[in-house]
């Protein structure tokens, strides 16, 4: 799939979006970015989806409305209207409603696209992901999937050994060290095993500490390391074969700056090892890294420069993927509610289209800051004079 | 006094003023629109006899502010590297120095950096800062200046 077109569906008026290897996302709140983002799981994985639900006996008895509503989450149904709603994929019209009515075939294909939903943080109770049952029906599907992936991925691959950071075959070990400083500072994160139940801890020596008291960006990122070691499976694996896609909701969310790098740099390693990679986000430094990125890329710069700008340490094995990645697309997409989705992949702050200038509005407030300082300053001067 | 009358009693620019952008250099002109100019100097050539070393301004430009008149100070410089920022900073520094000694330091002045080439900075950029500080606009490629200034 290269294009995803999507017409007059709840805030989304016209959103043609054209993917490159990393395609980026922004807007304000309620623009329609997630909507768009869960369709992009939606029309690749319907079978998949469906089979889910299925297996966990929820029922939507053929009824598309009750679909959306289980799918989106509750009340989110309205968004779709089977009248005026339109999704083209690879400018074919997707036919909801028959596939959705189609029945299921034997042997369903694996899913291709992982989405990494924003409520992440919701996923894990007490320090553990909650199984897929455990949540409302209402509750949007791609929170309970992300949950029980986690929650599978714990008591399967990763449960022989309670260690979970730093684990010596999962990232590389240079990414490890980025995020010991960035995230971990020097706490591990572990599995607690306390009577029958398990749970995660950060631990020091002989400090523990419960998932209550981790720091906020602290919660938000230990359920973006599980989607990480699922997509990273190991050293002997470069990546999960059927999946092709990754759909990362806001990977900024309370992180500080140099977190955000690591993150980044974590995205850089994925689009390295073959997934597309597909993100949305409210942070400059993202579009930072993408400006930066483009501008070297038409500079003939090699992937050396990129990883300076995210202060990677350069060891043969990292610059392989900085010097990958600089051959990738990138495209970037301004969403504002009930309007035509604009492209402003150039990023070019000299742009006539104002909305790339601003970096779809990231940096407006950068730029309005810049312009009262500098006209009070040259104003105080004069009074001084 | 008028704009006019203030730049020909400037020492150096007495002979320089133009009407409208007359005096920017025609491919300057293309990077820079502007609201009712009322006149123009080119303060780097006509002081260059005088400053020969001196890290001169480029431009002058006078805009009819209501009943003001408003003076927008203008360089086109390159804005692709740290090294630029630095010889920017030095002309601003001269600018600031040498119009306080000129009838032009009662005017409201606005500082502006047009990029010559592509601009390499976006407004982030930690660098500019200080330069923002000292009131000059960070660099664009293209200026216009509205009516009501910028």
């Amino acid at each position: 799939m290269n294009t995803l077109t999507i017409r007059k569906l709840g805030p989304i008026s016209d959103a043609a979006v054209r993917f490159g290897d990393l395609t980026v996302l922004v807007g304000p709140q309620a623009s329609g970015k997630s909507i768009f983002l869960q369709w992009l799981k939606l029309v690749q994985d319907i079978e998949p989806i469906k089979k889910q639900l299925a297996d966990y006996g929820t029922d939507w008895e053929r009824d598309p409305s009750a679909f959306l509503s289980t799918y989106f989450g509750e009340g989110m149904e309205g968004t779709w209207s089977e009248r005026s709603s339109q999704v083209l994929v690879d400018d074919k019209e997707f036919d909801l409603k028959p596939r959705l009515l189609r029945r299921r075939r034997k042997g369903t294909r694996a899913e291709r696209v992982f989405l990494v939903p924003a409520q992440r943080v919701l996923t894990l109770r007490d320090g553990w992901p909650r199984p897929f049952g455990d949540y409302r029906s209402g509750d949007p599907y791609v929170v309970r999937a992300y949950s029980e992936k986690m929650r599978n991925l714990m008591e399967t691959e990763l449960s022989r050994n309670p260690a979970l950071f730093p684990r010596a075959n999962r990232l590389k070990v240079e990414y490890r060290e980025m995020l010991n400083d960035s995230l971990f500072s020097g706490f591990e994160l572990n599995v607690q095993r306390v009577n029958a139940q398990k749970r995660l801890i950060l631990q020091e020596g002989k400090k523990r500490l419960p998932y209550m008291v981790w720091s906020a960006g602290q919660r938000e990122f230990v359920p973006l390391l599980l989607g990480l070691y699922w997509l990273i499976p190991g050293a002997a694996v470069s990546k999960r074969e059927d999946l092709q896609w990754v759909v990362l909701e806001e990977l900024e969310m309370g992180l500080h700056p140099r977190a955000i790098s690591t993150m980044l740099m974590l995205v850089l390693e994925l689009l390295h090892r073959g997934y597309r990679v597909c993100l949305s986000s409210h942070s400059p430094q993202v579009l930072e890294m993408i400006w930066a990125w483009q501008n070297l890329k038409q500079n003939g710069a090699d992937g050396g420069a990129l990883g300076k700008v995210l202060g990677a340490k350069l060891t043969p094995s990292v610059r392989k993927v900085f010097d990958d990645v600089m051959q990738k697309e990138i495209r970037a997409y301004f969403f504002e509610r009930d309007k035509r989705v604009t492209e402003i992949s150039g990023l070019n702050p000299d742009a006539k289209n104002d909305l790339e200038a601003s970096w779809g509005e990231l940096l407006s407030f950068t730029d309005r800051a810049n312009r009262a300082v500098a006209e009070s300053a040259s104003e105080h001067e004069a009074e001084v004079a | 006094m008028s704009l006019r009358q203030d730049v020909e009693q400037t020492k150096g620019l007495e002979s320089c003023y133009q009407p409208g952008l007359k005096a920017l250099k025609q491919r300057d002109r293309k990077q820079i629109q502007i609201e009712h100019p009322v006149g123009s100097a080119d303060v780097d050539t006509a002081l260059r006899s005088n400053y020969p070393n001196a890290a001169r301004w480029d431009y002058l430009i006078g805009q009819r502010s209501g009943a003001a008149t408003r003076v927008h100070w203008v360089e086109v410089h390159p804005a692709n590297g740290d090294h630029t920022i630095g010889e920017v900073a030095q002309k601003l520094q001269w600018l600031k120095t040498w119009l306080s000694g000129t009838p032009l330091r009662s005017y409201a002045s606005r500082y502006y950096w047009v990029a010559s080439g592509k601009c390499s900075f976006n407004g982030r950029y930690p660098k500019l800062r200080s330069l923002i500080q000292q009131g000059l606009q960070p660099p664009v490629r293209h200026l216009t200046i509205p009516a009501k200034g910028r």
